[in-house]
């Protein structure tokens, strides 16, 4: 492992240092973006993914393809940004695989996701992570980029490739369906 | 923008409100970085292993269809042809071993692979091989080839 150096805070110079040094190809730099950001990554993968190890994975890829796609970063997006996106389009190749994959996105565990939702985010509202972990493929990834991360309609249409205004239209769905199921007290 | 809070292009309610104070980092069980370390230091070798098996199957279907089409139009019974097929089963049997030598590196290094990648080697390992087959069914007469045990079992081929 290499040699790390402290940790330093999101959109600081030391960030853009750091980046301009793993753009470089230099591995220590790269591994400390990667303990700055790997909490954020993976708790987007658990709710994506709804099951830990499945997580785990994704967030191993998405950090694999950062390193590859570095040379081409640009410096005007913040890093945990670009981050998310490259997550998020993991998560869109793992979909559409043949592979384990679409074995685990069919069905989701309840009781196994809303334990691991504990274990990793302890104190979370895990009423409101099943809710979300229930919803249908397309309207979950949009209220979560949206409602719990914060992106806007453009950038969500931009990461999961849909127009703004199916975006938005999930967006209502999604609410719709979780209130639902909210008021429904499963 | 992430890691900050949501924006609020329309008025809250509880629902938005419980959204937007869920958590946004995790705590991982495990260290992941041994594991991206392994596969940042192999990218490139694996890249360039996908590309050589690439070309090993390119160089197989062409073969074969090769010595397809030049079986078809020789004439029986000609001296030459004689010769062609005999270089032709030489080449077929060259591809081939090939093919399972790719196959076998492939294999070999396929846990340092992502999901994608093992998916689009898999693919391209049973597309050849089911061409093959097809191919075999004519040379001993059968109609056709079903679904090699089936195509969905061999499509769930795991690497």
């Amino acid at each position: 492992m290499a040699t790390v150096i402290d940790r330093p805070a999101e959109g600081t110079d030391e960030v853009e240092m750091l980046v301009e040094r793993a753009r470089r190809r230099d591995p220590a730099a790269f591994e400390t973006l990667y303990l700055e950001h790997h909490g954020h990554v993976f708790a987007l993968a658990l709710r994506l993914m709804r099951e830990a190890s499945g997580a785990e994975e994704l967030t191993q890829d998405a950090f694999v393809q950062a390193w590859r796609a570095l040379p081409g970063f640009r410096a005007e997006s913040r890093f945990g940004t670009w981050i998310h996106s490259i997550t998020v389009r993991a998560y869109l190749q793992h979909k559409r695989s043949r592979t384990r994959w679409e074995d685990r996105l069919s069905d989701v565990d309840l009781e196994t996701f809303a334990f691991a939702s504990r274990r990793a985010m302890p104190g979370t509202d895990v009423d409101l992570e099943r809710a979300i972990s229930v919803l249908p493929n397309g309207a979950r990834e949009v209220l979560l980029l949206h409602d719990v991360y914060g992106y806007k309609h453009r950038e969500i249409g931009a990461m999961l490739g849909i127009a703004e205004g199916t975006a938005k239209a999930q967006l209502h769905r999604a609410r719709r369906l979780a209130r639902e199921y909210l008021a429904s007290g499963d | 923008m992430s890691q900050e809070p949501p924006n609020r292009d329309e008025p809250c309610d509880e629902l938005t409100e419980r959204l937007a104070n869920l958590p946004r980092e995790a705590v991982v069980a495990r260290d992941l970085w041994p594991g991206i370390e392994a596969r940042m230091a192999t990218g490139s070798w694996a890249r360039g292993t996908l590309l050589q098996i690439a070309a090993a199957i390119l160089i197989f279907v062409l073969g074969a269809s090769g010595g397809f089409a030049a079986g078809t139009r020789a004439g029986p019974g000609a001296d030459r042809s004689i010769d062609g097929a005999l270089q032709l089963a030489t080449e077929v049997q060259r591809t081939g071993s090939e093919y399972v030598a790719a196959l076998a590196a492939f294999t070999s290094m396929v846990d340092s692979l992502s999901a994608d990648a093992r998916a689009q080697g898999r693919d391209a390992a049973v597309a050849t091989l089911f061409g093959a087959a097809t191919q075999l069914a004519s040379l001993t007469g059968a109609s056709s080839v079903p679904p090699p045990a089936g195509g969905a079992d061999l499509g769930k081929v795991r690497f």
